[in-house]
């Protein structure tokens, strides 16, 4: 083992880590995450307690000197599935931290999510205590541009809304050396570095990614010598086993952030004592190499380094030691009393909830709700005055009056600042609110919707757009995990937003530009999903969206946001229409026709065809399709015992399926035809009109539909 | 004559130029305040301009294609002219406009159309099927106006409405039913709903007797001493392994006999023939207390011994009793056996209850009876056990030479059981 020289010069920058850290709480705490380790290892994996276990071991000592440093109240960190050491410095408590992999009632998740993934408020009566952890993501390389949005948002609160309590705030993201090939990781270097945001980007680099090594990953196998040349990225580079090198580039990188120069990229090798986890035995690495990592083990050389520095004595380690694995056999006692989580309850927090008095049981981090923010007045009546708009600029308006009265609206995406969007849904919101509330993004959806998180879960408001439906797919993966947040944290994070998406055809259809293929989101758990038909919907549900405390899509079909059918005048700066409620246009007693988006059109030009007296088709736009309105439609066929629907989406599995499947279970006794559904075929859109034409259902098409119906 | 313009307002621009796209009215069209009157394309998306003012269109200045600057005169309007006929707008591009020739306004009145088609009368939705069974409903009673004849909901909506279509009781038992039901009304009684089995028991008699086939019961006597020495001597054999040895099973053995005598009494009816079965598949009836009665079927009777037969009907009867007959259990049966002495009568004549049979066996109780035999000339008196048994018979199928000859044979199959005379 070496020995560590005691401190002989005075080398400032040394002396200043060496007194930045409370050293005997480093060492309990790097002592207690081993000891969580070994007992885990030895007891709790072999009982069958605990799965997908993941030791820290090697890792530890530079993520507790890290986490020890990360204390603003305004600072928010995203860690992975071997960051615990890192988040008991933040301050968690060591039953929580046990309890977690337990999957018990209580601790991270309610025994819902593994127990790596951990999450961490930090919140005391009401107010930040420290930073926070945002709740992991088992997917490697989503947890970087929820960073830098955090990052944007301190910025944001410290310039545009003057809270000067975020001066000094930043924001971190900590990885190993293989998650930097992963698409996020490099979204956000180009977001936090253009803009030269607060970002702190930890790598922990132990030379390998499970069983890939880095030469695999990137050429020369060193990734982070492969950005010496990014501008505006400050690179620190070091040992994270030597307790003096680690503590002093450590401290480094958080200054800089601090400070408010920009981004810095921090990496520290440290080895991996253990397997990936707890099941590898790690044979595609050689004895020798096994040897030598086990020789760079932190904990002995930080003992060594304490001795040697006066900071502890033996009889001192002692005790710590000691009282590290009692208070962690001590946590794990509790841990395992702690009850097991109730199955009746699995269903509960998938979106909001209020309690039993109408009030909402707001989230402990996230979104407006939090910041108890008080909206305008509003109401579902609409007060159309004045010429017809266009669907678009009515949703520019409702944007437009949502950002004066709350500062926390931000609107964001490819082309939408100077140039005003490629369809004009933004212009003129770029010069009216500036820069830092209404800008361009990078060519990055999967960053795009990443910083969404990371503002919304600051208390801000992101209204990001995906430029076309189609390109929400890079994307997937942070809409996804922005949408089982809430359940997989048992209600403590929340991050509402509103994605604008186009879709749908348009003059022409194509399968990049045209896609609708809503029901996606139908299917993915906690969002909400709407799909206005005209421009007085359009506003009510933007509205809606605005101050809803749970993420939406908000639908904008390219075909109606300038045709003729679906102006409407403006309804009212305070109109809104709330989700889950369709609309019945038509009152008819033989037929129900559901429809929504650019079908609602025809399906009125064709009941007018066949049914000019209006007595025998009731048309209902259900214009809300996560939460739809059941009770609407069940009462309709109820009445009319036949129903149509008709949606521009493919046919198998579309939203059609899902209400037919419905209405089968719900009023099978009060049918008298099949439940039939009028769709596209099972093709993406077709370019060629005639094509097009064919493809999507036409008036004529929906009135031989309905007619066939009524004939049964 | 006071004229208004009609043009782009600079605010109303969205994007950055704007051409004409397509003029909504004609010259000379009347128009309304507010109401769009011309499309324009911008760079971003299309909008309309809306009349200004009520009026006359007067004249058009600027065509589709031209360049709209804001401020710039697109038409006229003429206000001092009134409107008074009626203007025909043009319906968005978005659907085909056209009517084809083939498709029709609903008619109000259905049935005045309907054809000859009655394809689809028993296709009947799971509303209709509801309301028919709420209310009672008998559905041969009613018009079908759906496609191919279906009854529809709103069919028997009418039928509601209008009080049609209710089922009544059967005609036959008619007015003397009324006139006892009225002259027993003021006596104390309770009402015992009728079980489904019930119900079905009823319908099959009143079919089978007043509906299908004329009866004709003929009775003989059996002496079963024979068979009571088998079974006697026989049944523990059968006990051990595991199966009862009962009268029945002898029963079965000797019908099979008969019916190779006579075998126009293992057939259905048709009206152009007998159709006589080479399988013999006898039915046992078997009481279920109050429950009432079940046949489960004995199959290929002719290819089992008499151990085989005693074997299934052992099976039969402990499946009845646990009420775990399968409809299988009760299908394919050719001829019935119903023996309503265990519960005591001396003598019956047994209703064909599985149409389409021709016949029934009922088998009487047992008794011992004084009987006269002739012993070398003298008249002498013998106790024998002996047992009426009774075979109903379709007289459309068979006559009594038949019949009387199948019981003959039965009757000497056990009377003759083990070769021994009796």
């Amino acid at each position: 083992m070496p020995t560590i020289a005691p401190l002989l010069n005075s080398d400032e920058k040394q002396k200043s880590a060496l007194e930045a850290f409370d050293w005997p709480h480093i060492a309990h705490l790097v002592l207690a995450s081993r000891a969580m380790d070994t007992i885990e290892e030895q007891e709790l994996v072999p009982q069958k307690l605990v799965f997908n276990q993941f030791s820290a071991r090697g890792h530890d000592l530079a993520q507790v000197l890290l986490g020890s440093l990360v204390n603003h109240r305004h600072d928010g960190a995203t860690g992975y599935y071997r960051s615990r050491p890192f988040v008991l410095a933040l301050g968690l408590d060591f039953v929580d931290a046990l309890a977690g992999p337990l999957a018990r009632s209580g601790g991270y998740s309610d025994g819902r999510d593994i127990g790596v993934v951990c999450n961490y408020p930090n919140m005391r009566n009401g107010e930040s205590h420290g930073a926070t952890l945002f709740p992991m993501c088992g997917g490697v390389g989503s947890q970087y541009s929820p960073i830098s949005g955090w990052a944007q948002s301190v910025v944001y609160h410290r310039d545009e809304l003057n809270d000067q309590s975020y001066d000094g705030a930043l924001g971190l993201s900590m990885g190993g050396d293989s998650s930097m090939s992963t698409s996020g990781f490099w979204a956000a270097l180009n977001i936090s570095t253009t803009n030269d945001l607060p970002h702190l980007f930890y790598i922990e680099d132990n030379g390998y990614g499970i069983s890939v090594p880095q030469e695999v990953q990137t050429p020369g196998g060193d990734q982070v010598a492969n950005l010496a040349a990014y501008k505006q990225l400050h690179i620190i580079d070091g040992d994270g086993t030597d307790p003096l090198e680690a503590a002093t580039k450590i401290k480094a990188a958080v200054d800089y952030v601090r400070s408010g120069k920009g981004t810095c990229l921090l990496r520290l090798r440290v080895p991996r004592l253990c397997g990936h986890t707890f099941q590898d035995t790690q044979t595609y690495k050689p004895a020798e190499m096994i040897e030598s990592e086990l020789a760079q083990d932190p904990l002995p050389k930080l003992k060594q380094f304490m001795l040697a520095n006066g900071l502890v004595s033996e009889t001192h380690w002692a005790q710590i030691e000691e009282r590290a694995d009692a208070k962690v056999r001590h946590a794990v006692d509790e841990a395992m009393h702690r009850p097991q989580p109730d199955p009746a309850t699995i269903t509960r927090y998938v979106y909001s909830e209020n309690d039993a008095a109408g009030q909402p049981i707001v989230q402990t981090r996230g979104g407006l709700a939090t910041c108890d923010h008080q909206f305008p007045a509003s109401d579902e009546e609409p007060k159309p005055e004045g010429r017809r708009l266009n669907m678009l600029a009515a949703i520019r308006q409702t944007l437009d009056v949502e950002m004066q009265s709350n500062p926390k609206v931000l609107v964001f995406g490819e082309d939408v600042g100077p140039k005003g969007g490629v369809h004009g849904a933004t212009l003129g919101l770029h010069e009216k609110y500036g820069q830092q509330r209404v800008f361009d993004t990078s060519l990055s959806e999967e960053g795009i919707i990443g910083r969404s998180v990371g503002m919304a879960l600051s208390g801000l408001m992101p209204v990001p757009e995906i430029q076309f439906r189609k390109y929400a797919e890079p994307a997937a993966e942070q809409l996804t995990d922005t949408g089982i947040m809430r359940w997989r944290t048992a209600n403590k994070f929340a991050a509402p937003m509103v994605v604008r998406v186009p879709g749908g055809f348009a003059r022409r259809g194509d399968p990049w530009h045209s896609m609708s293929d809503e029901v996606e989101w139908a299917h993915k758990v906690g969002w909400q999903l709407v799909m206005p038909s005209n421009a007085e919907d359009a506003v009510g549900l933007m509205r809606a969206a605005l101050r809803s405390n749970n993420p939406t899509i908000f639908f904008e079909h390219r075909a109606l946001i300038d045709n003729s059918w679906a102006r409407r005048p403006y309804p009212g700066d305070d109109f809104i229409v709330p989700f889950g409620k369709a609309k019945i246009l038509r009152q008819g007693d033989k037929i129900t026709v559901v429809t929504w988006g650019a079908m609602v059109e025809r399906c009125e030009l064709a009941a007018e065809k066949i049914d000019p007296e209006g007595a025998t088709i009731e048309i209902i736009d259900l214009r809300s399709i996560q939460p739809w309105d059941k009770d609407a439609i069940l009462t309709s066929v109820r009445k009319t015992s036949r129903c149509l629907i008709v949606h521009e989406d493919n046919k198998t599995a579309g939203f059609g399926a899902e209400i037919s499947a419905t209405l089968s279970d719900e009023c099978f006794f009060d049918l008298d035809a099949p439940i039939r559904r009028l769709t596209m075929p099972d093709i993406p859109s077709p370019h060629n009109i005639h094509l097009l034409e064919a493809a999507v259902p036409g008036v004529d098409d929906i009135a031989a539909a309905m007619t066939d119906l009524l004939e049964v | 004559m006071s004229i208004e313009n009609l043009s782009l307002a600079a605010e109303q621009l969205e994007g950055t130029q704007a051409t004409l796209s397509l003029w909504l009215f004609k010259e000379g069209d009347s128009i309304k305040e507010g109401e769009p009157v011309v499309e324009l394309e911008t760079d971003k998306v299309a909008i309309e301009i809306v009349a200004p003012c009520d009026g006359v269109l007067q004249k058009i200045m600027m065509q589709s294609g031209d360049k709209v600057e804001p401020e710039a005169i697109m038409a006229t309007i003429d206000t001092s002219l009134a409107q008074s006929k009626e203007v025909s707008t043009i319906l968005s591009s978005a659907g085909n406009e056209s009517v084809p020739a083939t498709m029709q306004h609903l008619s109000a009145d259905n049935s005045a159309e309907a054809s000859n088609d009655q394809s689809c009368r028993h296709l009947m939705g799971p509303a209709v099927r509801k309301l028919v069974a709420e209310h009672n409903l008998d559905i041969q009673q009613m018009q079908g106006s759906g496609r191919g004849g279906r009854i529809t909901r709103e069919d028997v909506l009418t039928c509601i409405a209008s009080g049609r279509a209710v089922k009544t009781e059967l005609s036959h038992s008619g007015s003397a039913t009324l006139s006892t039901a009225a002259a027993m009304g003021d006596l104390a009684s309770r009402r015992i709903p009728h079980s489904s089995m019930r119900r079905a028991i009823g319908k099959h008699m009143v079919e089978s007797l007043m509906e299908k086939a004329p009866h004709v019961t003929s009775v003989f006597e059996m002496d079963m001493s024979n068979i009571i020495e088998h079974r006697k001597w026989h049944k523990q054999e059968f006990a051990d392994k595991g199966v009862k040895l009962t009268f029945t099973a002898y029963f079965l053995a000797a019908c099979v006999k008969a019916m190779e005598a006579v075998p126009d009494m293992n057939a259905q009816f048709h009206e152009d023939a007998l159709e006589i079965f080479q399988s013999i598949n006898i039915g046992v009836g078997t009481a279920l207390g109050d429950k009432g009665l079940v046949v489960p079927v004995v199959k290929n009777v002719q290819a089992m011994e008499l151990f085989d037969i005693a074997q299934a009907l052992h099976g039969q009867t402990m499946r009845a009793r646990d009420s775990k007959l399968t409809p299988f259990d009760m299908k394919g049966g050719t001829f019935t056996i119903s023996n309503h002495g265990v519960s005591g009568s001396l003598m019956a004549a047994p209703i064909i209850i599985n149409q389409p049979q021709v016949a029934i066996l009922g088998v009487g109780k047992m008794e011992k009876r004084v009987e006269v035999v002739e012993i070398d000339g003298k008249d002498e008196m013998r106790i024998r056990p002996k047992c009426y048994v009774s075979l109903s018979i379709d007289h459309r199928a068979v006559d009594a030479f038949q019949t009387n000859a199948w019981l003959s044979v039965f009757v000497e199959t056990i009377e003759k059981w083990g070769g021994i005379e009796v």
